[in-house]
C-alpha cells in the first residue's frame, strides 16, 4: 500500500527556557495524501507556524512520531533534514525570501544545486526554465529579485519551490504581502498546481484562500480543533491503523 | 554639543555590553599605549633638547683613520699627542673646549676594603663647565687643575659617594687611591648631572681625574692614535662648525704625516678631522632602530583601528532599533552623532588611562632591559609633547570612528525602518565596506606578522648559533694593575723586559689560581673572547715583507697555552701553543678560519708567516674555528689572531670554575698577593653575561617581535572575526533561506569560506605589494635583512587557517541549530 505524504502523530513542541515551559503544539495528529490541499487556519499564537516548521523539519519535534512518505523523520540529524528538505518539500514564504544577490534563474536553481548527487548544468537549466514557464516568468530569468514587483517575486518564490519536485508544497501566508490582485493570481496558480496534482498545505489567515484547500483544519493553543471547535478524535484510530501497517 | 546626560546614557548603554567595551578599552589601550612609549623614545632621541645650554654649538671632535685609497681604516680615533696641541692653542671659533679620555683599563677604589670597581674618565676644566656639572658637593675642576697642572684630584659621582662612602660630606677635601695615586677628592657631581654618553648608553662614569692623570697620556708618543678619546669644544656660532673642521682637519693631517714621516709602512695613510654635533654622536644609529618601532606601533594602532571600527559598526548595527526610534521621535543625524561620540568618548577615555599605563609599563621595561643599547632611556616619561600627543591621537580617533559610523548609518532608511514594523535593514553596512575592512585588515596583519616572523626568525638564528666558544662557568677577571709601566725614556729592550716581568707575575698568579679547590682551568691573555667593556685590541699584519701596502687588521689576543683550551675554540688544523712556546715568547701564531681564508681562499695556510710593521715574522701554527657572535664593532666575524707574546697595556685573567663552585674577589685578592701586590681583582665577570649583553639585542629582537607577531595575531582575529560574525548576522535570514530550501551546514560553511576567502586572499597579495615595495626600500638603505621562506609562509598560513576558524566560529551559531532559528533571526 503507498504510503500517505505526510503522517504525524501525537507531535508535539516545547520550548523550554530556564524559567518556563511553553506548549506549542500538544499532539497533532495529521495526516496528508498525495494530492491534497490542506489548508491550516487559527489566530495568532495557536501553533500554525510551528506546525509548518515541524512539517518542513526546519525545526524538530519534542516528542511524537512524524513519518514523510513512510520514512520516520522526528529524529534526523541536521545534515539528514536537509537532505529530505531540499528533495521532498518545498517552501513559499509570506515574504518571499529570494536571495537578493542572485539572479531570478539561481534563486530558482539553487535547490538543485543543494542536491545531494549533483546534478548536470543542462538539466539544471531545463529544469529552472520549465518552472519559469510554469509561473509565466521566463522574461525575468536574468533580473534580480529586487527588479521585480511582489507579485512577481513570489511567482519566483514558487518556480523555486517547484524546481525540485517535492512531494509536499509548504506555503506560509503566500497572499500577505501581496495586494489582493496578486495575491489571488498567486492562489489561482497554487490551485492549479493541485489540480495537476502537487500536494499543498498553507497556512493562511485569510478564509476566502483557505476556503480553497480540499480540507481546512483548525489550530488553537496547539491542538487541531474540528469544525465545531472540539479537538478531533475520529481521526485518531485510523491513522494509528495507517502507522501500524 | 555634548551633555552630561549623553555621558551617563553612553555608560549605561556601555554597563550593558561589558564584553564590547572591554574589547575596545583593551585593543585601543594596548596599541595606543605602545605608539605614545614609541612616539616619547623617539622625541627624547629625535628631538626633545639636550639637558645643556647651547646644545647645538657643542660639537665632538675626533678622527677617523684613512687607508692609503681613502677607505676608513678606525672611525673615531685620536692622535692624543697632537690633538693636545690644539688645546693649548684653542679655535677662536671656540668659546670653550676640553679634552675627554674614557679609561679603558679596570680600576678601583683602593682606599675602600672591597676594592670596587670604577669607570674613569680624564678631561679638562672645560668638560664640567661645558655640560654645567651639577655638584652636591665641593666643586667642578678649575684652571688649577688644567693641563699641566699636575693636580692629582678628583671629582666622584653622587652614585659612588652614596654607595661607597655613605655620602660622608667630610669626603671633600680627604684623598681616595685611585691606582697607585691618591686623589683629592674637590666635588660630588650631583645624579642629576646627565653625563653625555659619548661611547654609548653602556658607558657612564664614575670619577672624573685630570688629563695630566692619564697614565697613557704621560708616555704617549705623538703618532699613536687612541680610541675612546675625544675633543670637545664650543663653538661661538653653531653655523662655523664646518670651518671649525676645515681649520683644524689640515693642520692636524700634516701633524700627523710629519710625526710619521720616518714609518714607511703608514706613507700615505692620513687622519680626516671631523667636529660631529653632540646630538647627532649621542643618537648615533639609535634612530633607525626606533623609527622602526615607531612605525611597527603604528601599524599595530591600525590594525587596531580597523578592528575598533568592525565593532563599532556592529554595534551601531545591534542599535539599529533604538536609533529607529529616536529617528521616528524626530532625532536628527546630528543627535545620533552626539550619541556615538560620547560613547566613544567615554571608551577612548578609558583606552587612554590604560594606554598611560601600557606607556609607563614599556618605559619601564625599555629602562630595564635596553639601557645599555638605547640613547636617553632615562628621560623618559610624560613631558608635555607626549600627553598632547596622546590626547590628540585619542580625540581624532574619536572623531573618525564617530564619522565613520555616523556616515554609515542610513538614515532615511533608519526613519522607514518601524514603519515595516522593525523587519527593514536600515543599518547595515554595505557589503564592499565589510569586504574593504576585512582586505585592509588582513593586508596590515600580514605584513607586520611577515616583517615581525622575519626579525624572529633571524633573531631566533643567531640566539640558536654555537657561539664558538664555552661561556658557562668562565669568568673574566678585570684587574687593577698598579705595576709601574716602563717608561719611554728606557730602550726597547728594557721595556720588553719590563713587559715580560709583569706577564711571568700574572702567570704565576694563574698557577696559584690553578691549585685553588674550585678552579678547573685559568689563562692570562690581553682580552676575553667578549670582554665585559665591549673592547679588544687589534694588530696590523703583513702577509709578505716585500709589500707593505698589502696589510690586515686583526683582532689579537696576546695569550698562553691555556687560553684556547679554556674556552673549548675549536682548532680546524694545526695545533695550540707549548709551555716552552709560550714562556720563549716565541713568534708563532694561531689565526681564525676568516683570517686564514683571506691569506688563502682555501685556509691552507699553517706553516706560512705573517709579519709585524717591526719586521718579527710570526709562523701560522693553527687554525682555530670562526665565532658567530657578531657584536657592535662587526656583525660579521673579524680576522682573529692570538699569539703567546707579551700582553698588550691591558691583562685579565680567565677562569673556568668547576660545575657549582664559586669563587669571590677576597679570595682572588688573596691568591694574587702572593705574587704581587700590584694586582687587585677589580671586579669578577661572567662571560655567559658578556655574551648575554652582546646577545641582548637579538634577545630584545626575539622578544619585541614575539610579541608583535602575538599581538598582530590576536587583533588580526578579532577584527577578521568581528567583520564575518557581523556579516554572518547579517545573513542570518538569508542563511536560513538557503537551508531552508536543503543547503546541509556544511555547504553553508564551504561557501561562506568560499566568499571570505576572497577578501582575504586580495588582503594577501595587498600584503605581498606592500612588502615587495618595502624590501625594494630597503635595498637604498644599509640594513641588512635575511629573508626566509618560513617568515612569509607561517605567517601567511596563519591567516588563512585564522579565516578557516574564524568563519566556522561565526556561523557555527547558525548552522549547529534547526533553520527556523536563522529564519525568526535568533
Amino acid at each position: 500500500m503507498q504510503h500517505p505524504t505526510i503522517l504525524m502523530q501525537g507531535i508535539t513542541k516545547i520550548f523550554a527556557t530556564d524559567e518556563m515551559e511553553t506548549h506549542a503544539l500538544r499532539g497533532i495528529d495529521l495526516q496528508i495524501s498525495s494530492g491534497d490541499f490542506v489548508s491550516i487556519c487559527g489566530p495568532s499564537g495557536c501553533g500554525k507556524s510551528t506546525l509548518l516548521s515541524l512539517l518542513g523539519l526546519l525545526d524538530m519535534p519534542s516528542g511524537g512520531s512524524y513519518q514523510i512518505e513512510g520514512k520516520e523523520v522526528s529524529g534526523l540529524s541536521l545534515s539528514e533534514a536537509a537532505f529530505i528538505r531540499n528533495e521532498k518539500i518545498g517552501f513559499i514564504f509570506q515574504s518571499f525570501n529570494l536571495i537578493d544577490e542572485l539572479t531570478v534563474f539561481d534563486n530558482i536553481a539553487l535547490p538543485l544545486r543543494y542536491r545531494r548527487q549533483s546534478v548536470a548544468k543542462s538539466e539544471i537549466e531545463d529544469r529552472v526554465m520549465a518552472c519559469l514557464k510554469t509561473v509565466d516568468m521566463t522574461h525575468r530569468a536574468s533580473h534580480r529579485p529586487n527588479q521585480l514587483s511582489g507579485g512577481q517575486q513570489q511567482r519566483i518564490a514558487i518556480a523555486r519551490a517547484l524546481v525540485g519536485s517535492p512531494a509536499l508544497l509548504l506555503v506560509d501566508e503566500p497572499t500577505g504581502n501581496l495586494d489582493s490582485r496578486n495575491g489571488d493570481a498567486v492562489m489561482d496558480m497554487l490551485c492549479e498546481l493541485n489540480n495537476n496534482g502537487t500536494t499543498l498545505c498553507m497556512v493562511t489567515h485569510d478564509p476566502r484562500y483557505a476556503d480553497m484547500a480540499s480540507r481546512k483544519l483548525h489550530l488553537l493553543d496547539g491542538r487541531i480543533l474540528d469544525s465545531d471547535g472540539t479537538p478531533i478524535q475520529q481521526h485518531t484510530t485510523a491513522l494509528r491503523q495507517v502507522a501500524a501497517r | 554639543m555634548l551633555t552630561i546626560k549623553d555621558f551617563s546614557t553612553a555608560l549605561y548603554a556601555l554597563s550593558k555590553a561589558k564584553g564590547y567595551a572591554a574589547t575596545v578599552v583593551l585593543t585601543l589601550g594596548l596599541t595606543l599605549g605602545t605608539l605614545i612609549a614609541m612616539f616619547n623614545l623617539n622625541y627624547q632621541i629625535l628631538q626633545a633638547p639636550l639637558p645643556y645650554a647651547d646644545e647645538e654649538q657643542l660639537v665632538v671632535g675626533s678622527t677617523a683613520w684613512l687607508d692609503k685609497d681613502g677607505s676608513v681604516l678606525y672611525p673615531r680615533i685620536m692622535p692624543s699627542g697632537l690633538i693636545q696641541q690644539f688645546y693649548d692653542k684653542p679655535s677662536d671659533k671656540l668659546s670653550a673646549h676640553a679634552l675627554l679620555r674614557y679609561q679603558t683599563l679596570a680600576m678601583t677604589l683602593r682606599d675602600l676594603a672591597d676594592s670596587p670597581q670604577v669607570q674613569v674618565s680624564y678631561t679638562t676644566p672645560g668638560y664640567m663647565q661645558m655640560f654645567q656639572m651639577p655638584m652636591v658637593q665641593g666643586r667642578a675642576f678649575s684652571a688649577d687643575e688644567d693641563i699641566g697642572s699636575k693636580n692629582a684630584v678628583a671629582v666622584l659621582t653622587e652614585h659612588v659617594w652614596r654607595n661607597h662612602y655613605n655620602a660622608d660630606p667630610a669626603l671633600v677635601g680627604r684623598k681616595v687611591r685611585i691606582g697607585d695615586i691618591d686623589f683629592t677628592v674637590v666635588g660630588i657631581a650631583a645624579a642629576a648631572f646627565s653625563e653625555p654618553q659619548l661611547l654609548g648608553p653602556s658607558r657612564h662614569t664614575d670619577v672624573w681625574l685630570p688629563w695630566d692623570m692619564n697614565p697613557r697620556q704621560q708616555n704617549i708618543s705623538p703618532a699613536s692614535l687612541n680610541g675612546w678619546h675625544f675633543y670637545l669644544g664650543k663653538l661661538k656660532n653653531a653655523a662655523e662648525r664646518q670651518a671649525f673642521e676645515q681649520e683644524i682637519a689640515p693642520e692636524l693631517n700634516s701633524k700627523y704625516q710629519d710625526v710619521n714621516a720616518a714609518n714607511a709602512s703608514e706613507a700615505g695613510r692620513s687622519l680626516l678631522f671631523s667636529a660631529e654635533p653632540l646630538r647627532q654622536l649621542l643618537q648615533g644609529d639609535s634612530s633607525g632602530r626606533t623609527l622602526w618601532m615607531l612605525a611597527g606601533s603604528l601599524m599595530l594602532l591600525l590594525i587596531a583601528t580597523a578592528n575598533i571600527t568592525n565593532l563599532l559598526l556592529s554595534r551601531a548595527a545591534k542599535q539599529q532599533r533604538t536609533m529607529s526610534i529616536q529617528a521616528a521621535l524626530g532625532a536628527q543625524r546630528h543627535h545620533l552623532f552626539s550619541q556615538i561620540l560620547a560613547e566613544l568618548g567615554c571608551l577612548l577615555a578609558a583606552a587612554l588611562l590604560l594606554a598611560l599605563g601600557v606607556a609607563q609599563s614599556a618605559y619601564w621595561l625599555l629602562q630595564s632591559y635596553a639601557a645599555s643599547t638605547l640613547p636617553r632611556l632615562s628621560a623618559l616619561g610624560f613631558d608635555w609633547p607626549t600627553l598632547v600627543f596622546a590626547l590628540l591621537t585619542t580625540a581624532v580617533m574619536a572623531l573618525l570612528f564617530a564619522q565613520l559610523i555616523s556616515r554609515q548609518i542610513n538614515y532615511k532608511a533608519l526613519q522607514q525602518n518601524l514603519q515595516s514594523s522593525g523587519k527593514g535593514s536600515g543599518l547595515q553596512i554595505s557589503s564592499n565596506t565589510r569586504q574593504l575592512l576585512i582586505c585592509s585588515q588582513v593586508a596590515l596583519a600580514a605584513l607586520l606578522l611577515v616583517c615581525s616572523a622575519q626579525v624572529l626568525l633571524q633573531s631566533l638564528d643567531q640566539l640558536r648559533q654555537h657561539i664558538g666558544f664555552s661561556s658557562e662557568q668562565r669568568f673574566q677577571i678585570a684587574i687593577d694593575d698598579t705595576t709601574p709601566r716602563p717608561d719611554s725614556s728606557l730602550t726597547t729592550e728594557q721595556r720588553q723586559m719590563a713587559s715580560n716581568l709583569r706577564k711571568d707575575e700574572l702567570m704565576q698568579i694563574t698557577d696559584v689560581f690553578r691549585q685553588h679547590p674550585a678552579v678547573q682551568q685559568a689563562s692570562v691573555s690581553n682580552d676575553a673572547p667578549i670582554s665585559y667593556a665591549g673592547t679588544f685590541s687589534a694588530m696590523t699584519f703583513l702577509p709578505a715583507m716585500d709589500n707593505p701596502d698589502h696589510i690586515v687588521e686583526s683582532r689579537i689576543t696576546t695569550t698562553d697555552q691555556h687560553f684556547i683550551p679554556l674556552f673549548n675554540i675549536q682548532l680546524l688544523q694545526g695545533r695550540n701553543f707549548s709551555a716552552q712556546e709560550v714562556t720563549a715568547r716565541t713568534p708563532v701564531v694561531i689565526i681564525n678560519q676568516a683570517f686564514a681564508q683571506q691569506l688563502q681562499p682555501d685556509g691552507q695556510v699553517l706553516g706560512q708567516r705573517l709579519y709585524s710593521r717591526q719586521g718579527l715574522a710570526y709562523e701560522i701554527i693553527g687554525i682555530s674555528a670562526n665565532h658567530n657572535l657578531p657584536d657592535e664593532w662587526s656583525v660579521e666575524e673579524p680576522f682573529r689572531s692570538f699569539i703567546p707574546r707579551n700582553l698588550i697595556n691591558n691583562s685579565t685573567l680567565l677562569l673556568h670554575l668547576k660545575p657549582g663552585m664559586h669563587i669571590d674577589k677576597t679570595a682572588l685578592n688573596q691568591m694574587m698577593a702572593q705574587v704581587s701586590l700590584n694586582f687587585r681583582a677589580a671586579s669578577i665577570y661572567s662571560i655567559k653575561d658578556n655574551v648575554d649583553r652582546v646577545l641582548l639585542s637579538n634577545y630584545l629582537a626575539a622578544a619585541v617581535t614575539t610579541a608583535l607577531v602575538v599581538l598582530s595575531f590576536v587583533l588580526a582575529a578579532i577584527g577578521i572575526y568581528g567583520v564575518l560574525s557581523y556579516s554572518v548576522q547579517l545573513r542570518r535570514f538569508e542563511l536560513g533561506v538557503r537551508m531552508a530550501i536543503g543547503a546541509r551546514p556544511l555547504t553553508i560553511l564551504r561557501q561562506l569560506l568560499g566568499e571570505n576567502l576572497k577578501p582575504v586572499l586580495a588582503g594577501l597579495v595587498l600584503a605581498a605589494v606592500l612588502l615587495a615595495a618595502l624590501w625594494l626600500g630597503l635595498q637604498q638603505t644599509t640594513l641588512m635583512v635575511e629573508l626566509s621562506a618560513g617568515g612569509f609562509a607561517v605567517p601567511l598560513l596563519l591567516i588563512v587557517l585564522l579565516t578557516v576558524l574564524t568563519s566556522l566560529l561565526s556561523v557555527w551559531g547558525i548552522i549547529r541549530k534547526p533553520a527556523i532559528y536563522a529564519l525568526q533571526g535568533q
